[in-house]
């Protein structure tokens, strides 16, 4: 039950713990750690705006299990470079925008360990995966100051999505994602005529860009 | 100078209670009138006396100049006049208790304080935060009622329709109103115990709602649904 206690861990307590060797999930874990996940996405769906998208299983447990491997390439220093390709598969099906909430569920958590990872070892090959990963799953990545284009197609077309992508930008106080094009307009909406207010720096950027 | 006995009018009792302290001088009621004896001394003859007569030793009464008695002396109860005359305390100058109660009112007032709270319904604020950004969310605490009405606090305050309130001194109160006299606010604050946990909303017919502290809870998507869900019996 690796799995399932990870992610019991990692909602109801903020403490993950992993095992000392990579491994393969059961398919009982799988089953128990689906439970969880579903708990979790019905009490999380409150916090959403508008009306969260579906949740979509398979891209819950890819991205659970993906977090559990990553903790593990950032714990065990020991582990070779060229495991990361075949334990941190990426994922195969669409990123559609159920997809991208239900892997969001623990993925939201990437930040946290970009910074912790970059903290041990800047130069660590995991970082250049951290971003990669950061690029196909921008909405929890919205913490991480990209800088190549990503795709925001799927988070606009889902109101839920874009808001809350929107929310995290401003949260995160991210200035260089909001500065895009893509997501000025959204930013700036959300602060309305209160953004020297609530987010003084954006104000700053926002009337030099004017001026 | 020799003694006297003379007759007053009950009225005259004031112009009597000037020779209060006079030992010499004693008086008694009889057929509604004020009897007086005493030794007539000028003071004495000042009284506005009815009749005037002389006593003799066998309490025969003579007027004055006349040989013969116009009467005998009744037997009557002879008081000194610190007796006749009680002093007692003037009224006092002192306020009275108040038994009438002041109702409290409000009148328009042409303050422009920021609203700080704004009174609204449940259902309007559900609609409210399902589209809001959070940052426009975080600062933000509402109390709901069991009747779902949800009163919302934080500044700047959402865009929604209802009835702004305006905050001074633990009192909320609509915006564009005060006390009528304004004074009543710090006398309120002082007599109402309640006060120092509890917000005072105060409607604009004067009524008001006492909000315990601990009623409001930040605003956040998860909470304002959670409450919609526990008031959906009357939503």
């Amino acid at each position: 039950m690796e799995l399932t206690e990870f992610i019991s861990g990692l909602i109801n307590e903020g403490n993950v713990t992993v095992a000392a060797d990579l491994l393969s999930f059961e398919e009982a874990d799988l089953r128990t750690a689906a439970i969880h996940l579903q708990q979790y996405y019905e009490d999380d769906c409150r916090e959403m705006p508008h009306t969260a998208p579906a949740l979509d299983m398979e891209a819950a447990l890819w991205a659970a299990g993906y977090l559990y491997t990553t903790v593990q390439f950032i714990l065990l220093r020991n582990l070779d470079a060229s495991l990361l390709d075949t334990h941190l598969p990426a994922y195969k099906g669409e990123r559609t925008p159920a997809a991208i909430y239900s892997a969001d569920l623990t993925l939201r958590y990437l930040p946290d360990l970009f910074l912790l990872a970059k903290g041990l070892s800047p130069a660590d090959p995991l970082i250049a995966r951290f971003y990669q990963t950061a690029h196909q799953w921008p909405f929890s990545a919205a913490a991480i100051p990209l800088t190549e284009q990503v795709d925001l197609s799927a988070i606009n077309e889902h109101p839920s999505l874009r808001q809350a992508y929107t929310d995290r930008i401003i949260q995160a106080r991210n200035l260089s994602q909001s500065r895009l094009p893509e997501n000025l307009p959204f930013v700036q909406a959300a602060l309305g005529s209160y953004a020297a207010q609530l987010w003084p720096q954006f104000d700053t950027v926002i009337n030099e860009i004017i001026l | 100078m020799t003694e006297s006995v003379i007759t007053l009018l009950p009225a005259d009792i004031k112009v009597l209670a000037l020779l209060r302290t006079r030992v010499d001088i004693v008086a008694a009621r009889h057929q509604d009138l004020i009897w007086v004896k005493g030794i007539a001394d000028n003071a004495f003859r000042q009284l506005p006396a009815l009749n005037t007569w002389k006593p003799d030793g066998a309490n025969r009464l003579f007027a004055p100049g006349a040989l013969t008695p116009a009467l005998t002396l009744p037997e009557l109860a002879w008081q000194p006049l610190t007796e006749f005359i009680p002093v007692s305390l003037p009224a006092s100058g002192l306020p009275a208790f108040a038994t009438a109660r002041h109702a409290v009112k409000l009148a328009p007032c042409p303050g422009t304080e920021e609203s700080f709270a704004i009174l609204t319904e449940m259902r309007t604020l559900e609609a409210y935060i399902a589209a809001a950004p959070q940052v426009r969310l975080r600062h933000l605490r509402f109390a709901a009622s069991a009747s779902a009405r949800v009163l919302v606090a934080g500044v700047p305050l959402p865009p929604i329709p209802g009835t702004s309130y305006t905050l001074k001194d633990r009192i909320l109160m609509p915006a564009g109103y005060d006390f009528d006299p304004p004074v009543i606010r710090s006398l309120l604050t002082e007599k109402l115990e309640a006060a120092r946990t509890h917000f005072l909303l105060f409607h604009v017919n004067g009524a008001y709602e006492m909000i315990p502290d601990t009623s409001f809870v930040h605003v956040t998507r998860s909470a304002v649904r959670l409450t919609a869900e526990t008031l959906t019996h009357v939503l």
